[in-house]
């Protein structure tokens, strides 16, 4: 009998309680957590008020990033999410929303 | 009566007993010291402010007096004790105001914490408010005291008094400390300016005080709005330059000049948001101390705030003068 290993289909959000104010295309977030201040560029602010709407995959950022970007761009969206998805963790603005586990893996005995 | 008007003998005889009271707008002082040398630097840098009543409530109490022991026959030094605690080193007697001064700035940075308080010279015309956040050094009193000599009235050369709920400015009208070159400067500048006795060798120098105007002391608690936060520094050579600074990087360097932002967290950062948020922000290199007053005169005119946020700049205001070939 096959073991059954789940995929595990990581989805992040923002964190609660977070303070945005914009300033013509960049902002500053108030992290309530730490009480530090970000200055955060126009792509970080965009995915961050993604984020915020609600979790997303790491895929659906770079869909949304790819949308965003210039065409030229676009082959980028997948490195650029990523890294953008790693900045925000360090600075623990956003976290993960759930381990939504699916069984897609999984082998009829 | 302002205390200027109060006889000599009578202020030592207040001063030395149950203390008086002078009101910044912001925080109230009570003042309290037997040393008579002290009481007529009192009469001439605190002249225009009134003698308030001494048994109210005060933000703080100071106490200035002579060091006791067998040291103070040797080298008299007096100390500063601030609501029963010496908080400050002592100084040598000779130099009692300059120790009233910045310890009665300690205490207020130390106490208030109803307010945002920016390490910034602020001044206002017509109720609009140009903030100066500096680090020591940058020439952020002189300029302030230059446009307190053009028509402008000062709210503070030391704290941009942040209001939380609305970002609007209080004022925290102290008697402006120049130091070094910047005393002649000034004096130069302007001729009738009332500036007291000056103080050498102290930690940061020659000091002396520019006593404020009676006038901007009657306005001691009148309000101002934001409208330009201006980052200056004195640059050798630099004539007068002005650069539009992104209300990010604004916003970061406030934050990292106030004395309290961290300890107040969310407010703090709300109401910093607010006050970059109705300003526009500017850096200032200047040489041309007469050429950087009237460029930031023209400057708060040309701002105006409108439905969409404050109005861009003509590109002509962007660099008022170059510095000479």
């Amino acid at each position: 009998m096959a073991t059954k290993i789940p995929s595990v289909r990581v989805r992040i959000t923002a964190v609660d309680g977070l303070l945005i104010r914009h300033f013509v295309d960049e902002a500053v977030v108030f992290d309530p957590v730490s009480w530090d201040a970000h200055l955060l560029n126009p792509a970080a602010i965009a995915v961050l008020e993604l984020l915020l709407d609600a979790p997303r995959s790491e895929s659906e950022v770079i869909e949304f990033l790819a949308d965003a970007l210039r065409v030229e761009e676009q082959p980028h969206a997948a490195a650029h999410a990523h890294r953008l998805i790693g900045e925000l963790r360090s600075l623990g603005l956003i976290r993960p929303a759930e381990c939504a586990a699916t069984n897609a893996n999984r082998r009829d005995p | 009566m302002r205390i200027a008007e109060i006889p000599e003998r009578l202020l030592l005889q207040r001063l030395s007993s149950e203390g008086v009271g002078v009101d910044f707008g912001a925080a109230r002082s009570r003042i309290r010291t037997k040393l008579p040398a002290c009481a007529r630097l009192i009469q001439a840098v605190y002249g225009g402010y009134v003698a308030e009543d001494p048994s109210g409530m005060f933000d703080v109490t100071v106490d200035l007096r002579r060091v006791r022991g067998i040291r103070g026959h040797v080298r008299p030094q007096c100390e500063l004790v601030c609501d029963g605690i010496v908080e400050q080193e002592p100084f040598p007697l000779d130099t009692s105001l300059p120790l009233l001064e910045w310890g009665t700035n300690f205490a207020l940075a130390t106490r208030l914490f109803c307010y945002l308080l920016l390490h910034a010279g602020v001044v206002e015309r017509g109720g609009r408010a140009i903030v100066m956040p500096a680090m020591p050094g940058s020439g952020k009193s002189t300029l302030t005291a230059a446009l307190t000599l053009r028509g402008f009235r000062l709210l503070s050369d030391e704290f941009g008094v942040v209001r939380l709920q609305d970002a609007r400015l209080l004022r925290m009208l102290r008697p402006l400390a120049l130091k070094n070159e910047s005393i002649d400067v000034i004096r130069r500048f302007e001729s009738t300016a009332v500036i007291g006795p000056r103080f050498p060798k102290t930690r940061k120098g020659t000091v002396a005080h520019l006593a404020p105007l009676p006038s901007h002391v009657d306005a001691r608690h009148e309000v101002a709005d934001p409208a330009l936060v201006v980052f200056p520094r004195f640059e050798p050579g630099a004539g007068v330059v002005l650069e539009p600074v992104r209300k990010t990087r604004a916003f970061a360097r406030l934050a990292v000049n106030s004395f309290n932002y961290q300890a107040l967290g969310p407010e703090a950062f709300e109401a910093l948001a607010q006050l970059v948020d109705e300003s526009s922000c500017w850096q200032l290199r200047y040489s041309d101390l007469g050429g950087a007053v009237k460029a930031l005169g023209e400057l708060l005119d040309e701002t105006r705030p409108t439905e969409e946020g404050m109005r861009a700049v003509p590109r002509s205001l962007r660099v008022a003068s170059r510095p000479p070939e």
